[in-house]
C-alpha cells in the first residue's frame, strides 16, 4: 500500500482542487493508494479521500515557514511508501514508476526548468537562492527519518531564518548533499517551460508568499484548460 | 582600510579574528597584513574553492569560532550569540533585501539577541548598526 498526502488550507484552492487530483492518481497509478487530506475545512471534498485536521501537523506555533507541515509528515505512521503531492500538480503520465521504484532517501524535484548558475548560484550569498521544490516528494518507510529529527533538533534556527521549507530544504540539506532528487525531465514548470514530463507544476505560491513581483503572467491550474482535463 | 571608521579600531585590538557572512576580502586581507589570524567563515558557495574561505554556515554547522567573532551581515542569519559565547564585533542593516531573515534596526535588538549585555561601544553609521562587546555574563568573564 501506498500512501499519499495532500494539504489544503486557507481558500487558494478549494476542493475541486482535491478531487481532481484524486481522480487524476487513480487514473495514473497502477497500483493500491490511499490518499489523506490534512483540511481546515473538508467541505466538499470526496469521502472516497481520508479526511484528517491540519493542525494535527502543526506541533510548532509559526505561521513563518511556508508548509513545513509536510515534514511532520515522516515518521507518521508510515506505509512502505509515502509520499505527499501539491494541489497545484497536472499529471500528464502513468507515475507508478516513480512511485514504485526505490526511494532510499526522501526525494525531491530539483528545479531543472531553471538555470542554476543566473537563478540561484550567482545569488547564493544573499540568501535568496531556491533551487529545490516540493511539490512530489516520496520516501520509503524510515527513510527520511534523519529529516524529521533534523529538523525539530534545529527548530529554532530553522524557524527564524527561512520563509519556506524549500528554502530550507536548499540552503540546509541540498548544500549539504543530503537530499535525493528526481531524474531530469520527469517535472515540467507551467509557468517557464509548459506541458511537459510526467507531473506539471504550476509553483506560484512562493511569488503570493513572498510578495515577489512578475513582469510575466503566472497561471495558475485553475486558469488553465488542464483544471477540467481529468 | 577606512580607518576612520570606528569598527576598524575594535578590529585591530584583537589577535585573532573569526569573520562570518563577510565577502569583504580586501579588509579581511589588510587585517592579516596587520598580523592579526583573521578566519572566514561563509555559507555561499560560490566560495567552496577559496582557500582563504571555510565555506560553511557557521549557525547550522559545526565550525569552530576563534578569537573574536566578527559577524559583518547579521541581517541574514540566526543570532550567532545563541549558538556562541565570548567577544562579538556585530555588524547588521534593515535595507530588509529579498533573503533577510533579521533586519537591524538597533543596537538594543542586536545586545538582546546575542546576549550582548557587557558592551564595550556602540555606533551606527548611514547604513548599519554596530555593537562590540561579550556575552560572557554578567560580569564579563
Amino acid at each position: 500500500m501506498v500512501k499519499l498526502n495532500v494539504l489544503k488550507w486557507g481558500n487558494k484552492y478549494d476542493s475541486q482542487y482535491v478531487n481532481r487530483l484524486y481522480t487524476l492518481i487513480t487514473k495514473n497509478l497502477d497500483i493500491p493508494f490511499q490518499l489523506t487530506v490534512w483540511t481546515d475545512d473538508t467541505k466538499g471534498i470526496t469521502t472516497e479521500i481520508e479526511h484528517r485536521d491540519i493542525k494535527e501537523l502543526r506541533p510548532y506555533d509559526t505561521e513563518r515557514m511556508f508548509t513545513y507541515e509536510k515534514l511532520m509528515l515522516i515518521n507518521r505512521d508510515e506505509s512502505e511508501v509515502n509520499g505527499w503531492l501539491d494541489l497545484d500538480i497536472h499529471i500528464n503520465e502513468n507515475i507508478t514508476e516513480l512511485i514504485t521504484r526505490p526511494h532510499p532517501n526522501i526525494t525531491f524535484i530539483w528545479n531543472h526548468w531553471n538555470d542554476f548558475r543566473d537563478m540561484s548560484l550567482r545569488p547564493y550569498g544573499k540568501g535568496s537562492s531556491c533551487h529545490v521544490n516540493s511539490s512530489f516528494v516520496f520516501w520509503d518507510k524510515g527513510k527520511a527519518t534523519w529529516l524529521r529529527e533534523y529538523t525539530e533538533e534545529h527548530w529554532e534556527k530553522i524557524a527564524w531564518t527561512y520563509k519556506s521549507l524549500d528554502k530550507y530544504l536548499f540552503y540546509q540539506h541540498a548544500r549539504n548533499n543530503r537530499l535525493s532528487f528526481w531524474g531530469e525531465g520527469l517535472f515540467s514548470n507551467y509557468n517557464v517551460d509548459g506541458l511537459g514530463g510526467k507531473v506539471t507544476l504550476f509553483n506560484t505560491s512562493h511569488l503570493y508568499n513572498n510578495k515577489i513581483s512578475v513582469y510575466k503572467k503566472h497561471y495558475e491550474l485553475h486558469e488553465t484548460d488542464l483544471f477540467m482535463a481529468y | 582600510m577606512n580607518s576612520t571608521k570606528l569598527i576598524y579600531s575594535w578590529l585591530t585590538e584583537h589577535d585573532e579574528l573569526t569573520f562570518i557572512a563577510c565577502n569583504d576580502f580586501e579588509l579581511m586581507d589588510q587585517l592579516r597584513e596587520l598580523g592579526i589570524i583573521v578566519h572566514c567563515i561563509n555559507y555561499d558557495i560560490n566560495y567552496k574553492d577559496k582557500d582563504d574561505v571555510i565555506c560553511k554556515d557557521a549557525i547550522f554547522d559545526k565550525v569552530e569560532f576563534k578569537g573574536c567573532v566578527v559577524h559583518w551581515n547579521c541581517e541574514k542569519t540566526f543570532p550567532v550569540g545563541k549558538v556562541h559565547q565570548g567577544e562579538f564585533i556585530l555588524r547588521g542593516d534593515a535595507k530588509g533585501h529579498n533573503g533577510d531573515c533579521n533586519p537591524i534596526h538597533n543596537h538594543a535588538q542586536l545586545m538582546s539577541q546575542n546576549g550582548l549585555f557587557n558592551l564595550y561601544d556602540k555606533y551606527h553609521d548611514d547604513t548599519h548598526t554596530y555593537v562590540y562587546g561579550n556575552n560572557l555574563g554578567a560580569d564579563g568573564i
